[in-house]
């Protein structure tokens, strides 16, 4: 029993340096990345950071949630479309974005009332923000609050590992809770406005021009989200400049044209929230075509 | 609790550090504790009550059955365990399928009765459909264990155990309740008796052929299963050359995924130095479809075998020939009707119990006409062709299987032979070998068959080769899981049946 029990232990750390050693390989080579589906389903955020890294002619961005990126064309250069989970992800995004682009003098933020407030430690968390952002490069651009949350996810000591940017499974430990995000206990209040001050700091020292939108919402997401308090916390932290628009042009609709978690649309009805969104954001804002 | 979630890797070590640690007087007591949490964990109230009650009345009436010196008793509680045994099968399996049904044939005959006017009245005519689905996962596997018990005990072969902790166990045993392989109790419960001695080399296999059917149902059959699922959820999306891929996909979507899960089942067991029925031996290289069958699904097989067909063979033997052919369409007709409460798997059963008929009366003929043609059953090519066309007689059957209407199956048999005159160009295969998904699926599969071919070459001889080789091999094939497998959380097909 001891014989089997230490080569156990022996064949566990073998496999650990192993798979690590593999998943360094991997990240390295853009075949196996796509063979092994290390970016499965999350191809736009990936898409999103390359994008930021790289130059862009226009000097209006548009950055987005994942409900965003169904109302935009994603092929489009001059608009970074991304759709990180959490304000965290947006504000990495948005830092590389500003970092050498200086002729950048617009930054139009649309993001679902939900997706502004959402939990660092979410169902999503694993794929959307940890693979992608949560490495040495993006470490100064955490704060001590958003590494608070994620230790308290069991597998945080090897988020840093190779093979945690690689592998797909610990998305079905993760999402083991709750296939939706509408309740409003998975809304954090104190990291959007932590990182609101932040995304506003980074626009005001670069002298571009903030304006947060939303999507067409819900009408499910409308009854539960708690719009009163998002209006209090913005009042209450001076947001209400970057905010001004933000209610003027919701729109809440019908739930037939959203899916079942109540925030993305349904394929057919992509196009016409588009265009309705579009028509109602024109009015106030001066939005490229798009 | 499946065997490739995340709890059943905690379970499973935990479960054996408390069975190494237990006295041999009680260690029956940690596996039924441990069956019962098992089963438990599927979270389903109603289940456990009932694989009481059935081990229970089973257990009763076995002790009823060979206590019994009056032969029509016996007889009548052989009998009515069965019918206690079948009608909770009914109840939990077929009860929506048989007022669905009933209530079509109501309407049906009300319609042709009464006149137009009268027809808002057939709704009062009409059972109160039952529309909760009631789980019954496991059930028709250990109420067929039950049913071979009271026989088996009828018939002398096995004696009734007075031990109901014993018993219990040899109904609920963790790693054969949800899906088999069904144990007869000569074979298992002495197993469960002996005392248990650690050997390092048993539990080295055990988790060797755990691992590898984890291999099989995450790498493989889950693969196949992203690929086949969206085929037949939509088959008029489809024409030809795909409908039929989808067929030989699926063919081995349902070999991998119940293969795996009985490797993983054996390995569990093998770990606590338990031996669990062999369930299935390379059936896709049957030579007919009697040989698939002694190939697939062994266990279940040899239960129809003794337990349905033999009974069947020996009332029906004045009939000759055809009463060996009827009783084998009856075997494969309530085989059908075991896998579920659906018009699709009764079809599958007539198909085989038919192709196995038409083999009773071909076989003398097929004798005389090889004679006549000169050919030589032992051939390499005739055999090759044999297991060409039986492979392909199989698919067939499983299109009902799989398909979720017969009106699909019917659509996939009618249109897969057509619109193939573009298959052997590259362009038309790159796009339809995945189904038009991206190229790196069609990589995917490529190198998930690669490593399948190379691991199944080792499987059964890595422990007689040196160290260095057999870490190797155990690191590649934890990291293929890890890499290659789908966690998409696919259930195993037989789990429902």
């Amino acid at each position: 029993m001891i014989r089997l029990a230490a080569k156990l232990l022996l064949f566990i750390s073998i496999l650990l340096i192993f798979s690590n050693i593999c998943s360094y390989f991997v990240l390295k080579s853009p075949l196996l990345i796509h063979v092994l589906e290390t970016r499965k389903s999350t191809d736009w955020i990936y898409s999103a950071i390359d994008k930021s890294k790289a130059p862009v002619a226009s000097d209006v961005i548009i950055l987005g949630d994942s409900v965003a990126l169904q109302m935009f064309k994603p092929g489009n250069s001059n608009f970074i479309l991304s759709a990180p989970a959490t304000i965290v992800g947006q504000y990495i995004v948005l830092s590389s974005i500003l970092h050498n682009k200086n002729n950048v003098k617009k930054v139009i933020l649309v993001c679902y009332p939900g997706s502004l407030l959402i939990k660092i430690n979410n169902i999503y968390s694993y794929n959307h923000f940890v693979k992608p952002f949560y490495c040495q490069e993006n470490k100064p651009l955490i704060s001590n609050s958003v590494e608070a949350d994620l230790k308290l996810h069991r597998y945080y000591y090897l988020y840093n590992l190779p093979i945690s940017k690689v592998l797909p499974a610990f998305t079905l430990i993760d999402c083991s809770q709750s296939n939706h995000v509408v309740a409003n206990e998975s809304y954090e209040y104190g990291l959007f406005i932590e990182y609101m001050k932040k995304i506003i700091e980074l626009c005001t020292r670069n002298n571009v021009e903030l304006k947060i939108l939303s999507p067409p919402v819900s009408a499910t997401h409308n009854n539960l989200f708690d719009f009163i308090k998002l209006k209090k916390v913005i009042n209450d932290n001076n947001f209400n400049a970057i905010f001004s628009y933000y209610f003027e042009t919701l729109i809440v609709t019908d739930d037939l044209y959203f899916r079942n978690d109540h925030w993305h649309y349904k394929e057919e009805y992509k196009d016409k929230m588009s265009i309705e969104f579009r028509d109602i954001v024109k009015r106030h804002i001066n939005l490229p075509d798009i | 609790m499946a065997f490739n979630s995340f709890s059943y890797f905690l379970f499973l070590p935990a479960v054996f550090i408390i069975y190494y640690f237990t006295k041999d007087s009680c260690r029956w007591l940690v596996l039924l504790a441990a069956s019962i949490v098992f089963y438990a964990f599927l979270k389903v109230p109603h289940l456990i009550p009932i694989l009481l009650l059935i081990t229970t009345i089973t257990y009763c009436t076995g002790i009823g059955i060979e206590r019994s010196n009056i032969p029509k008793t016996k007889c009548y509680l052989l009998w009515g365990g069965i019918a206690a045994n079948v009608m909770t099968l009914v109840l939990l399996k077929y009860l929506p399928f048989l007022t669905q049904n009933l209530n079509i044939l109501i309407r049906s005959i009300a319609s042709l009765i009464m006149s137009f006017q009268d027809k808002p009245t057939i709704t009062y005519l009409v059972l109160n459909h039952i529309n909760t689905a009631i789980i019954s996962i496991g059930a028709s596997y250990y109420i067929f264990q039950a049913i071979s018990y009271l026989v088996d005990i009828y018939l002398g072969i096995e004696k009734a155990e007075r031990n109901f902790g014993y018993f219990a166990l040899y109904m609920s045993f963790f790693p054969k309740l949800l899906q088999g392989p069904i144990e007869r109790a000569a074979d298992l419960l002495p197993q469960l008796k002996k005392p248990y001695t650690f050997s390092y080399d048993t539990v080295r296999a055990g988790m060797l052929l755990f691992v590898w059917g984890l291999f099989k149902k995450m790498v493989i059959a889950d693969r196949l299963a992203l690929l086949v699922d969206p085929v037949f959820n939509n088959v008029h999306a489809y024409v030809g050359f795909p409908l039929l891929l989808a067929t030989y996909y699926y063919a081995l979507q349902i070999y991998f995924d119940f293969s795996g899960y009985t490797d993983m089942a054996i390995g569990t067991a093998g770990i606590f130095n338990i031996t669990l029925t062999r369930n299935f031996n390379k059936p896709y290289f049957a030579t007919s479809i009697a040989d698939f069958w002694r190939r697939w699904h062994i266990s279940f097989s040899r239960w129809i075998l003794d337990y349905i067909f033999k009974p069947l063979q020996m009332s029906c033997r004045n009939w000759g020939t055809w009463g060996t052919a009827t009783a084998l369409l009856v075997t494969f007709l309530i085989s059908g009707v075991w896998h579920g409460a659906n018009w699709g798997f009764i079809v599958w059963g007539l198909l085989h119990g038919l192709y196995l008929a038409c083999s009773v009366f071909y076989k003398p003929i097929q004798k005389k006409i090889h004679k006549s043609l000169g050919i030589s059953s032992r051939s390499g090519m005739y055999k090759t062709w044999q297991v060409f066309f039986t492979f392909n007689l199989v698919c067939f059957a499983w299109i009902f299987f799989r398909a979720n209407t017969i009106s699909d199956a019917l659509y996939i048999v009618g249109n897969m032979a057509n619109s193939f005159s573009n298959v052997l160009s590259i362009s038309y295969l790159e796009n339809n070998i995945v189904f038009g998904k991206d190229i790196y699926e069609f990589y995917r599969l490529a190198a998930v068959f690669s490593l399948f071919m190379i691991f199944s070459n080792y499987i059964n001889t890595i422990t007689e080769k040196p160290a260095y080789v057999r870490w190797i091999y155990y690191n590649m094939i934890s990291a293929a899981i890890l890499f290659l497998g789908v966690y998409d959380d696919i259930k195993f097909i037989y789990n429902r049946f």
